[in-house]
């Protein structure tokens, strides 16, 4: 039986540089050889989409999840991380997608962040 | 997720202005034609006067003089439909990267401003974007075949455009990234490109145009 999870995040809008902190909870348990939680920067236009950067937490926790448990993660965004972007014809977006590694298909729990640009008065 | 390394990508093709630049040098093949045109028959011209040569040799001489002329001046032509890229406008974007929300300064030249009209300095960003494209096609037995393939389509995704002089020399065009403008990037299956463009109508001419990539961060 695959795990069930619920992801608290805290803070929804992050500049670059910025931690993205959290914590997994297993609502339900399962069958798991590792935990871990991801950041992703994500491209996507109607018909195709590409992971264009990720970074990892490392394991949170190796072996089956038990209901009730719950994770901490903490993944710190690039201090040159792109700001979330939609177009007419395309989008990119900061994704943090927690992941359950299991036998066959594996559980993911998807969470789009904002990352705004860093504010910058200067002309050149 | 280093924005200078995206500057030069063009969706899978190579960075196209620069090549299409080199192939305009005076030192080219239709450089050398459109000069040794002038200068055999030229030549001739003297020679014949010098040493009054019969004239069928000043006839053959011309003839090969204007066919180079001609040759040089066909395949730059040819170049100019090919590339839309002319030789009256050149354009100087700032060194370094902009940013969205800022002013930038451009320098444009115009090198020669016989038969230019309305001419315009602009910024243009364009984004290019994979789409899936199913084909359908019949055989001569009537079989039915659906394929699909991948395809970058392309589509302005902000330009603005200031009209300055026409007067020859060099001027300095002030322009604005807006801030909600989209930022360079060179993606996999999304891309956005900047480019600082020069354009001009041109009397009985293909309308002439400078353009030069731009790198604009976040």
């Amino acid at each position: 039986m695959s795990p069930r999870f619920r992801v608290e995040l805290e803070g929804e809008r992050f500049e670059p540089g910025d931690a993205v902190t959290g914590t997994v909870l297993v609502l339900e348990g399962g069958s798991s050889r590792n935990l871990e939680a991801l950041l992703h920067y994500n491209e996507k236009t109607d018909d195709y989409s590409a992971s264009a950067f990720s970074l990892t937490s490392g394991t949170l926790h190796a072996g089956d999840l038990a209901t009730g448990t719950s994770f901490e993660f903490g993944l710190s965004l690039p201090a040159d991380a792109l700001p979330n972007y939609r177009s007419e014809h395309g989008e990119l977006y900061w994704e943090l997608d927690v992941k359950s590694d299991e036998r066959g298909l594996d559980t993911h729990e998807r969470r789009r962040i904002e990352v705004e640009p860093v504010q910058h008065t200067s002309e050149i | 997720m280093d924005n200078h390394q995206r500057q030069a990508y063009i969706c899978g093709e190579p960075a196209m202005t620069n090549s299409r630049r080199a192939g305009r040098s005076i030192f080219g093949v239709r450089g050398v034609s459109a000069i040794l045109g002038p200068v055999v028959f030229i030549t001739a011209v003297a020679l014949f006067a010098a040493f009054t040569w019969p004239a069928w040799e000043l006839v053959a001489i011309g003839v090969l003089g204007v066919g180079f002329f001609l040759v040089g001046r066909r395949r730059h032509f040819l170049n100019r439909i090919e590339t839309g890229l002319t030789d009256e406008l050149r354009i100087t974007p700032p060194t370094g990267e902009a940013r969205r929300g800022e002013k930038i300064d451009v320098e444009l030249t115009v090198v020669d401003p016989r038969r230019l009209s309305d001419v315009e300095v602009g910024l243009v960003c364009t984004e290019y974007y994979d789409v899936e494209v199913e084909t359908t096609s019949t055989d001569s037995q009537g079989h039915t075949t659906t394929s699909s393939s991948r395809e970058t389509r392309d589509a302005i995704a902000h330009e603005a455009w200031v009209p300055v002089e026409g007067a020859m020399g060099v001027q300095t065009v002030r322009l604005s990234i807006p801030p909600e403008a989209p930022f360079s990037y060179e993606g996999d299956c999304l891309s956005f490109r900047w480019e600082v463009v020069a354009r001009a109508h041109k009397r009985r001419r293909l309308d002439a145009r400078a353009e030069r990539d731009l790198s604009v961060a976040p």
